[in-house]
């Protein structure tokens, strides 16, 4: 039986279909959905993600590594406690800053409505203004942000200001994570609010929505 | 221009405009790319691994020093992706075309990656 170590590695090594097989042989052993994700999907993205950091890797392997955690993720998604929590009425639009990346946004976006929230997904390559205007359009009540590489922190700080700029940034909460961010940056660039797991962005939006929990996605298999 | 340096251009121009069917055309029916993930014969292969990961990364490609002589190139590549773009890419691309200018070998070995 495979633990979720192995997982990790093998997702680490970007082996796609067997990460793919242990990730479902997990699920079907009764192992927490979301430990599984965590430790074990994300961990090993990570862990490809600090090797190319520390020159191990190359873009490619990222890439790589992007294919193999897509190919896991919906497996966990249907074990995922679905239309268990009540609708809470606020709306979110989450949306990936510049980058093409979609992994770590698309999983914000399943926890959140799973979490009971409205998201409107904006997808990914988004500039300050698309979260702006998206926003203003479909009146939510916060936006999230996946930022995944450097460039696109400049644009998140960008799009902090043209909310101020257009008299709008208290009508927003505005939470952030992804790759390259921590919080000591989410604070200093003045976020609402910052995420280092997928889970964070169900907690953060209830504490700043002022929405009490009633199922928590994140709580185990469905 | 040698074929094999025409090969070498082709072959930029359709990782830069994410063209794989071009790419692919470049290739001999057997065509052969050796690089640190693996070996990619046929035209099968080097779709999936060229569509599914290369030209996934967005990666825009500069050649360098190159020279060529008979019916092989050798290229000095640097890559840039906008995915890491204060990481550059550096690959030394070894062509081998037939007398079609077909690549049949492509081999690609990496730089600034511990051990590649």
């Amino acid at each position: 039986m495979p633990t979720i170590a192995d997982l990790r590695q093998k997702v680490s090594e970007t082996q796609t279909e067997p990460a793919e097989a242990m990730t479902r042989e997990l699920l079907d052993a009764g192992f927490d959905p979301m430990q599984v994700l965590e430790e074990g999907i994300m961990q090993g993205l990570n862990d490809v993600g600090n090797r190319f950091a520390a020159k191990q890797a190359i873009v490619l392997d990222l890439v790589r590594a992007g294919v193999t955690a897509k190919a896991c993720i919906p497996l966990v998604e249907e074990k995922l406690p679905r239309g268990k929590t009540p609708k809470n009425n606020k709306k979110i639009v989450l949306g990936t800053m510049l980058s093409q990346h979609n992994i770590g946004k698309n999983l914000v976006g399943t926890l959140l409505s799973i979490g009971g929230f409205e998201v409107v997904d904006m997808g990914e390559k988004n500039t300050p203004w698309d979260f702006y205007e998206t926003a203003e359009k479909s009146r939510a009540d916060m936006i999230a942000v996946s930022v995944v590489f450097a460039p696109a922190m400049e644009k998140f700080s960008e799009l902090l200001s043209l909310l101020e700029e257009m008299k709008v940034r208290d009508k927003y909460p505005v939470i952030v994570g992804g790759a390259v961010t921590s919080k000591a940056w989410a604070e200093k660039v003045g976020a609402d609010g910052w995420g280092a797991q997928a889970r964070d962005g169900v907690d953060l939006a209830r504490g700043l929505l002022g929405i009490a929990s009633q199922v928590d996605p994140c709580e185990g298999p469905a | 221009m040698s074929r094999a340096a025409a090969a070498v251009d082709t072959y930029v121009d359709a990782i830069n405009t994410k063209d794989v069917e071009k790419l692919l055309a470049l290739f001999a029916d057997d065509g052969v790319l050796l690089h640190p993930f693996g070996t990619f014969t046929g035209r099968d292969q080097l779709r999936q691994f060229y569509a599914g990961i290369v030209m996934q990364a967005d990666t825009k490609l500069t050649v360098g020093a190159r020279a060529a002589e008979g019916d092989v190139a050798i290229a000095e590549v640097t890559g840039v992706s906008p995915q890491a773009p204060d990481d550059p890419q550096h690959a030394c691309d070894v062509f081998q075309v037939d007398d079609a200018g077909r690549v049949r070998r492509l081999a690609i070995y990496y730089r600034n990656v511990a051990g590649r």
